[in-house]
């Protein structure tokens, strides 16, 4: 087991030094920095001068070296749309806000969905089956902006409930982390459910039956344990996903003030340093969730190899 | 009559499907006695393992016992205002059962000793420890080596029939009265088969168990069972004891049954398979299901529904042109 979770933590480690690798391409080698820094009209004077001050003028070995230097101190280098500070900054800023309302979005979304998706299955093609079907369809088939604005103009505009957008206390989290959780919720439950229901019609769920185990038991402990795999794989898809970007939406919709927000600011402000890092940060993230992610399925189901 | 343990009477189940009803199983009527061993035997769809779900309480949606009852020492399971409270303390306790498919048949993520513990520690309410001791002596009961380690296993890493023989270590764990096994031997090798079926007569004799055997092998029957019921198409053909129905089969079913099972003791000339396919069950003929296929077929076959009625002490046969040894 051990050997598994060292392998697996290596593993994610070399994909992010790839990802590393690759932001430094991207922003060094492909690009030519000094274009981001200096307005478009600069002189070629102006832009040797900046680029030997920047020390873009050196081997871009030479480059890299200084690069993972600097990210082994933890400097990330500084923002061009706010200079003075630090990207890292930025991003420890509003990391835990995005983390916030990721956290508050699937938890909402697992829990719902985990007795959502059980409930159906306990009668496929019956009425509560059918009616939480056709929830989760339109759930799952609304864009995520649409969800934001629909919730957005019932509960903050008509009604007047919650606040409309911003970053606050509990209230002003509710409705963007339903923005977030609703379609997710509608896809998590179909998978539930439908590997519920084939686990319910699995021969070992039949020998259990026929020992006397209780109903409640046999789908709380027998057949979720064995559905579990599958609800794994798409809570993490869903976490990262979220994570990865999907989140953007959500919070330019309420906007809160979150790390999603800020790359779509580094990008419209042509920030690469920022944007940099927010990638290399989003990377590290995704990383660790996908090693969590794999490290539980071995938990779960003893078949899953050791490798 | 006086130790007799189940009592199914009439019992009728229905399907009710998208296809229509299926008409699994249709006033089937028997009895086991204590320490008896009964065969159930007929083809594949003739509504064996059904009867079997039906006395166990586990007929699956959509389908429903539909008339007739079965008795548990006298007690109806099937209707009554305890009737499904009786059910459930019974089933995996008096009454258990082992399955066709033994690699299916156990929870892949759980060990082998959390599922053995587990009926104990719910029917018997012991402890962890007295649990565990007990499905050690269970994994022993039923000739596995090394029960220790077997306990701290999961079902992948045994063979078919070792999984077998921990599925009748877990349906002997509280030390049943009627132990149901539907084709238990299936799935197997055919030298696993042997030892399977040996363990399960030794068991039974040891334990004083009574077992209903379901099967579709004549064969299997003729070396364990007392009595044995033939059904077709829901419904019963013969009931009778083994040697008898062995010596001079009366339904022309049984006979044809008996014509395409290999024989050990004889050297029958040849194998003759039965002609012709089971009925569909969701529009039975209104006569006897074997008419289309009954080389002994009159009009009455076809129009009336032969019941099962005595024809000497013991032997009751559902044909109106039954084979009689005279
Ligand atoms: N869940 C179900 N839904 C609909 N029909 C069913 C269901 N279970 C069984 N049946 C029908 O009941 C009939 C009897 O089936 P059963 O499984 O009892 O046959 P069997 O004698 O055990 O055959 P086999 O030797 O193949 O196990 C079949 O026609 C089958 O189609
Ligand atoms: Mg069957």
């Amino acid at each position: 087991m051990w050997t598994f979770v060292i392998r697996r933590v290596g593993q994610g480690l070399i994909v992010v030094v790839a990802a590393a690798v690759v932001v430094f391409l991207l922003t060094r080698a492909f690009t030519d920095p000094v274009d981001f820094v200096l307005p478009l009209e600069a002189t070629e004077e102006q832009r040797e001068a900046r680029e030997a001050e920047l020390g873009f003028d050196r081997p871009i070995i030479v480059q890299f070296g200084d690069y993972v230097e600097d990210l082994s101190r933890g400097d990330f280098g500084e923002s061009l749309w706010q200079p003075g500070r630090s990207t890292i900054d930025i991003v420890g800023q509003t990391l835990p806000k995005t983390l916030q309302l990721v956290a508050a979005g699937m938890t909402l979304a697992i829990a719902l969905a985990l007795p959502m998706g059980m409930i159906a299955a306990r009668r496929p093609g019956g009425v509560l089956d059918r009616i939480l079907v056709t929830t989760s369809l339109i759930g799952l088939s609304m864009p995520q902006f649409f969800v934001g604005l629909l919730l957005l103009i019932v509960f903050a505009v008509q009604l007047q409930w919650l606040p409309v957008s911003g970053y606050g206390g509990f209230s002003h989290l509710i409705l963007p982390a339903l923005a977030l959780a609703l379609p997710a919720v509608g896809r998590l439950t179909m998978v539930v459910r439908s590997a519920m229901i084939d686990e319910l019609n699995s021969q070992y769920v039949r020998v259990s039956k026929a020992k006397g185990t209780p109903t409640r038991v046999i789908f709380t402990k027998h057949a979720f344990r064995n559905a579990g795999v599958q609800v794994l794989t798409l809570s993490g898809w869903e976490i990262t996903r979220a994570l990865a970007g999907f989140t953007v939406v959500v919070e330019k919709v309420f906007a809160w003030p979150g790390f999603g927000l800020f790359a779509l600011e580094a990008i419209q402000r042509r920030d690469i340093f920022l944007l940099s890092t927010i990638v290399l940060v989003a990377a590290i993230l995704v990383v660790t969730v996908n090693v969590i992610i794999d490290i539980l399925y071995k938990v779960i189901d003893p078949r899953i190899e050791l490798t | 009559m006086a130790d007799r343990l189940l009592e199914v009477d009439g019992l009728q189940v229905r399907f009710f499907t998208r296809r229509g009803v299926v008409h699994a199983v249709r006033d089937v009527s028997f009895g086991i006695e204590r320490d008896e061993t009964v065969g159930l035997v007929g083809e594949s769809g003739s509504g064996k393992s059904v009867t079997s779900q039906a006395i166990m309480g586990l007929v699956e949606f959509p389908g429903s016992i539909t008339a007739g009852d079965v008795r548990w020492k006298g007690q109806s399971l099937v209707h009554g205002p305890t009737a499904a409270a009786d059910i459930k303390r019974i089933r995996g306790n008096e009454v258990s059962m082992v399955f066709q498919d033994p690699m299916t048949s156990l929870n892949p993520v759980f060990t082998i000793g959390s599922q053995l513990t587990e009926v104990t520690r719910r029917h018997l309410g012991y402890s962890k420890m007295q649990a565990r001791e007990r499905a050690l002596e269970l994994l022993d009961l039923v000739d596995m080596s090394n029960p220790r380690q077997r306990f701290k296993q999961f079902p992948g890493e045994l063979s078919g029939g070792m999984r077998q023989r921990v599925l009748i270590a877990m349906a002997l764990s509280c030390e049943p009265e009627l132990l149901i096994a539907d084709e238990p031997t299936t799935a197997l090798d055919v030298t696993i088969q042997a030892q399977i079926l040996e363990l399960l007569a030794e068991l039974q004799e040891d334990l004083g168990l009574s077992v209903l055997l379901i099967t579709h092998d004549l064969g299997v029957v003729a070396g364990t069972c007392d009595r044995v019921c033939v059904m077709y198409g829901g419904r019963l053909a013969e009931v009778g004891p083994i040697d008898d129905v062995f010596e001079t089969p009366t339904h022309p079913y049984s006979r044809g049954l008996l014509n395409s099972t290999p024989r050990i003791d004889e050297v029958t000339s040849r194998l003759v398979s039965i002609d012709g396919a089971p009925p569909d069950l969701v529009a039975p003929p209104i006569g006897c299901p074997f008419a289309a296929r009954c080389e002994a077929c009159s009009d009455r076959c076809i129009s009336e529904m032969p019941e099962l009625a005595t024809i000497e002490k013991g032997r009751d046969v559902a044909c109106w042109h039954p084979f009689t040894a005279s």
